[in-house]
């Protein structure tokens, strides 16, 4: 099969482009002369587009960056060598070039994007890369779908409770790349109502759970798991209940409604009554649910104090006496007023004096590089607990405070090391062994980022499509304590042209029922049958809830789903990029470069080129479609 | 069938093995697991004497009535009280006993039915109650708790190798700490069928065998350097499997189309009907735990407008699934559940709809050993308060646990070491069995 006789065969039938067909799928359908179609699909091509800024790295800061990612390969190094382990061999270009935009962007890279790292011949091309790539829209929104699933971030933790706005302050924190001290210290002291101040979104969403709170936000943010004190004495670690209430005093002021003197008097009836249609009109409806989102909001009340519980079973404590606030690891009386208890909570969290702070959010890192953190599991730790490599993780812990827990800059670091550079350990770890990491281990993608890159296939710059945001929605919904019920109504009818507006622009990002956004654009969780929830996101409702585990489900997904063949769609981002070309060869050459970010071998070239000659333009559909059910495309190297 | 994970298949975790030493340290041995069900087949005739060996179900339909359904218009109706309302009595084929007007089929079937009368949970929050109904739990922050299709795949796991150990109509709880392997399959619409079963039409075996010769040759070469990786050999059998199933007859058991029309119309057609029609597809086939959702219960307004077409449905649909299981002889061994997360307040409100109420409520339960011609349990005059028997959801569950043949008292164990069981310390009620 020559070049010339395939070149001939699209010139002379395909004059209008390669695909002249609606998709390559159904071109193989009008040969077979199936009945007529259904209208032709479209690619939602005309969202609407907003562009995302992002903090960018400093130019200045790569030299230290650099020293501190050697120092990072000396300890691993010298540990391998006292292990008698080899390191394994540097990545190529391909492998490292998927891997850096998966593990910063959360997708992998167009085949324009590809080509120009792949034919640089700069020596510094891949720091060049990683400065890049961090200060790009798709940082935000990768990092974004990694904290979204440790902090089980929602849309709604009911009907209630709305939490979208804390969802995307987390979002715009990462984005510009505020310490991670900070965002901790905000959560956990911020008052206010969701959309007047989205951190107290941490702790709303738990409502009226203030024990179940502090045992998530301990696991979360210090990596020390004291849940099972909160019923009674810890059976494998140190804590009791004592030193479990007595940590939770701190936060025992809490509320999680409104103030008397701030909250609406309206009540369902009063909403009823005032709303022309009767109670079951939708301005009713919407009324009352106005009037119940508006009572959600956190507060400290110096006057609450925590109680042992009813049934406290030990005689360190009686049941119902008022637990005195102190903190863990700490013998002495802790110095505190009831006003400040909250706060006073807070920075000891976030407090640089706290060891299990920094070494948690620095060893979770580590783990989000390396795919193994250097100490398992990351929520763990216990006094005696070691780090696989504890002067590297020493090294790694300090390297965080030096930053001032700049969650960015500390990245930046790991992905220039040679380690994070290395190839993949593909093999099963031996759990008997301690991973001593001759380079990363070999992931499969998560939901998200198999979902963002089938998007990349299709969609031209998926990072400026946003889903629209919410500060109409809550200037509407928004009320206080002299909003009269006629005013409640009004808002309701505000709210119901504003849903049907929004109902109306989502429907122009559809394709076949599914919103094409970036999954970290998508609603919090996603329903359970959604293709991310299928490929492993959580639920969101317990920590790091998320899995990458291959389902059957997943497959069937793969073979007939609508999300796996949007990109054949004429006008899709691969689809335009093919037929542009011409010559058979860069066209197999752009397909492969979009799908695993590398050129065809020759033996594949051979076996694309038999299928494309044999089925004509559904057969570049079958190439695709057969990649995209590879295992290769699914995993990162 | 569904998933692999290679840190699954890692020996005991560190804190596996704490809390297993922690358990042998407080005397519970660490026994082969055929030896277990000794231990607890023997720990159980100590325990209770006179509860009869449950184990006869081999397989579940649960009908979970969302939304929280009426006691008084269905089940436990009371013509004498001023509370009833609208809905009136009919007999039924044990002498005495009455269930609502809406209820004629089942009426007729009293004989193989077991209604309980004297349900009562701990709280009148829908989310809550039917994660407490579900799970036996109470919701945390920090854990989720399996449903019961995830129990039975793990402990009795499948009956049939190519289908799925249990299945959601309409929803219903996730694998919680169980993990993604145990995690129910769910279907949307039952005239749908199993989601992306439904190839191109242009799509042939043949076709799509050449996309797969295609896909190995691009694959070949990461295989080659993943061979070693337990989680990508594992999608090797994944796809087997997954292919397998697309042609295979056992799909069939999820197609509606191969009932007779007759069978569809029997069931009445509905969504709730197809769902059912659907279970006993499932079941008949392999499927062990079926659960379908079918609301909403949630009568706050209008209730004796609003209530009986879908009392009549359940009615319909549930009289209908008894008979069709019999006749089959497959009722013996599969056990029908009719479960609501809470029951209404008697006295109507100003709307005419009864609001929440978990003091008292009613349930069902057929076949699969279950003794039938059984009202358990009373409420008082106005079905307010229970009366006799009182039945929490724990020991509600820990019967399902104990007719499935899963001991009450069996207990699994959450990866950071805590220790679940099915009906969470409740006891199944002995005169059921």
């Amino acid at each position: 099969m020559s070049r010339v006789l395939l070149t001939l065969t699209f010139s002379a039938g395909l004059l209008s482009g390669l695909f002249s067909t609606e998709t390559l799928d159904s071109a193989l359908a009008q040969k077979k002369k199936t009945p007529p179609k259904p209208p032709p699909i479209r690619l939602p091509t005309q969202a609407e587009k907003t562009e995302v800024e992002v903090a960018p790295v400093s130019p200045r800061l790569q030299t230290s960056a650099i020293r501190s990612a050697n120092r990072i390969d000396e300890l691993v190094e010298s540990d391998l060598r006292k292990h008698n382990i080899d390191p394994n061999e540097p990545s190529t270009d391909e492998e490292f070039l998927r891997r850096i935009y998966l593990d910063t962007t959360g997708t992998i890279p167009t085949a324009d994007q590809a080509k120009m790292f792949l034919r640089s011949r700069s020596s510094s091309k891949r720091i060049a890369l990683i400065d890049r790539l961090l200060g790009q829209p798709g940082y935000g929104s990768q990092m974004y779908n990694w904290l979204a699933d440790i902090m089980r971030l929602v849309d709604r933790v009911d009907g209630n409770t709305y939490l979208r706005p804390y969802s995307d302050w987390v979002k715009q924190s990462l984005r510009d790349n505020d310490p991670w001290n900070e965002i901790v210290n905000e959560m956990l002291s911020a008052e206010g109502k969701v959309w007047e101040n989205p951190a107290v979104g941490f702790v709303l969403r738990d409502p009226d759970m203030p024990l179940d709170n502090l045992n998530n936000a301990v696991r979360m943010f210090m990596g020390t798991r004291i849940g099972c004190a909160q019923c009674h004495d810890h059976p494998f670690d140190r804590w009791t209940q004592k030193e479990f209430y007595q940590l939770a005093a701190f936060t025992g002021g809490t509320e999680y409604r409104v103030g008397r003197n701030e909250m609406s008097k309206l009540n369902n009836g009063a909403i009823d009554k005032a709303a022309p249609g009767g109670d079951r009109s939708t301005e009713a409806r919407l009324g009352r649910s106005i009037i119940r989102l508006n009572r959600a909001a956190i507060w400290h009340n110096d006057k609450k104090q925590l109680k042992f519980p009813h049934d406290y079973q030990y005689s360190d404590a009686k049941p119902g006496e008022l637990a005195v606030p102190a903190f863990l690891f700490d013998s002495k009386q802790t110095a505190y007023t009831l006003p400040q208890r909250r706060q006073i909570f807070a920075d000891w969290v976030t407090s640089n004096d706290n060891d299990r702070f920094a070494l948690t959010i620095a060893n979770r890192l580590w783990k989000k590089a390396l795919g193994i953190g250097l100490i398992e599991p990351v929520d763990d730790l216990m006094d005696d607990t070691q780090a696989s490599n504890p002067a590297l993780m020493e090294f790694l812990a300090s390297e965080i405070k030096r930053l001032n827990y700049d969650l960015k800059e500390f990245q930046r670091i790991i992905y220039y090391s040679k380690t994070y550079q290395r190839q993949v350990t593909y093999a099963d770890l031996d759990p008997e062994k301690e991973y001593r990491f001759p380079g990363p281990v070999l992931r499969r993608m998560t939901a998200e980022q198999v979902w963002d890159s089938l998007l990349t296939l299709t969609l031209e710059n998926p990072d400026t499509i946003l889903r629209p945001d919410d500060t109409e929605y809550t200037s509407i919904i928004d009320i206080d304590a002299s909003t009269t019920a006629q005013q409640v109504i009004e808002k309701a009818k505000k709210l119901d042209a504003y849903n049907k507006e929004e109902g109306k622009a989502r429907s122009k990002r559809l394709y076949k029922g599914q919103e094409l956004v970036r999954a970290s654009e998508l609603p919090q969780p996603l329903p359970e049958g959604h293709f991310v929830r299928q490929f492993g996101q959580s639920d969101r409702d317990i920590i790091s809830d998320s899995h990458t585990e291959g389902t059957v489900p997943q497959l069937l997904t793969m073979f007939n789903g609508p999300v796996t063949h949007m990109m054949l769609e004429r006008g899709s981002v691969i689809y335009n990029e093919v037929t542009d070309l011409k010559v058979i060869d860069e066209q197999l050459d752009v397909i492969f470069l979009s799908l695993l970010s590398r050129t065809p071998t020759e033996r594949e070239v051979a076996s694309a080129k038999r299928e494309i000659l044999k089925a004509g333009p559904a057969g570049y559909g079958n190439v695709i479609w057969a990649l995209l059910n590879t295992r290769e495309f699914l995993f990162i190297q | 069938m569904f998933p692999i994970n290679a840190s699954r298949l890692d020996p005991l975790s560190r804190r596996q093995l704490i809390s297993d030493v922690a358990r042998y340290a407080l005397g519970v041995s660490l026994l082969p697991a055929g030896m277990e069900s000794v231990l607890n087949a023997a720990e159980k005739s100590k325990t209770s004497s006179t509860l009869r060996p449950g184990g006869k179900a081999k397989k579940v339909i649960y009908l979970y009535m969302s939304g929280a359904m009426s006691q008084l218009d269905t089940f436990d109706p009371k013509p004498r009280s001023d509370v009833q309302g609208a809905t009136g009595v009919i007999k039924t084929k044990i002498p005495g006993v009455q269930l609502s007007e809406h209820m004629k089929q089942l009426a007729q079937l009293t004989d193989k039915l077991a209604v309980v009368r004297s349900m009562t949970t701990s709280t009148g929050a829908h989310g809550p109650a039917r994660y407490l109904l579900k799970t036996s739990y109470r919701p945390l922050a920090t854990t989720k708790h399996p449903g019961i299709g995830s129990w039975m795949h793990k402990i009795l796991g499948r009956v049939h190798k190519e289908l799925p150990a249990s299945v959601q109509i309409g929803g219903g709880p996730g694998p919680g700490y169980l993990g993604a392997e145990f995690a129910p399959v769910p279907l949307g619409d039952p005239a749908q069928g199993l989601q992306n079963t439904n190839s191109p039409s242009y799509l042939t075996n043949e076709a799509f065998d050449k996309r797969m010769q295609l896909s190995n040759v691009f694959d070949a070469d990461f295989r080659k350097k993943a061979n070693t990786s337990s989680q990508v050999t594992g999608y090797d059998d994944l796809y087997s499997e997954a292919i397998g199933l697309l042609r295979s007859d056992d799909l069939k058991a999820f197609d509606l189309g191969q009932e007779p029309q007759a069978a569809k119309d029997a069931y009445g057609g509905t969504r709730f009907g197809n769902a059912a029609l659907l279970a006993r597809r499932l079941i008949e086939s392999g499927v062990r735990f079926v659960e379908i959702s079918f609301g909403s219960w949630d009568h706050h307004y209008q209730l004796f407008d609003n209530l009986p077409p879908k009392a009549q449905e359940l009615d319909t649909v549930v009289g209908t699934l008894l008979k069709d299981l019999e006749s089959r002889g497959l009722l013996d061994e599969t056990l029908v559940v009719i479960g609501t997360e809470f029951g209404r307040k008697p006295q109507p409100n100003q709307n005419s709809g009864r609001d929440h109420h978990p003091a008292a409520f009613s349930a069902m339960l057929a076949g699969g050993g279950i003794k039938g011609g059984q009202i358990y349990g009373a409420t008082d005059d106005k079905a307010f308060h229970v009366e006799d028997d009182a039945v929490s959801v724990e020991d509600f569950n820990a019967t399902i646990s104990h007719a499935v043949g899963i001991p009450h008292n069996k207990e699994i164990h959450s990866p950071d070491g805590r220790p679940f069981t099915l009906g969470n310390g409740g006891s199944p009620i002995e005169k059921l069995f």
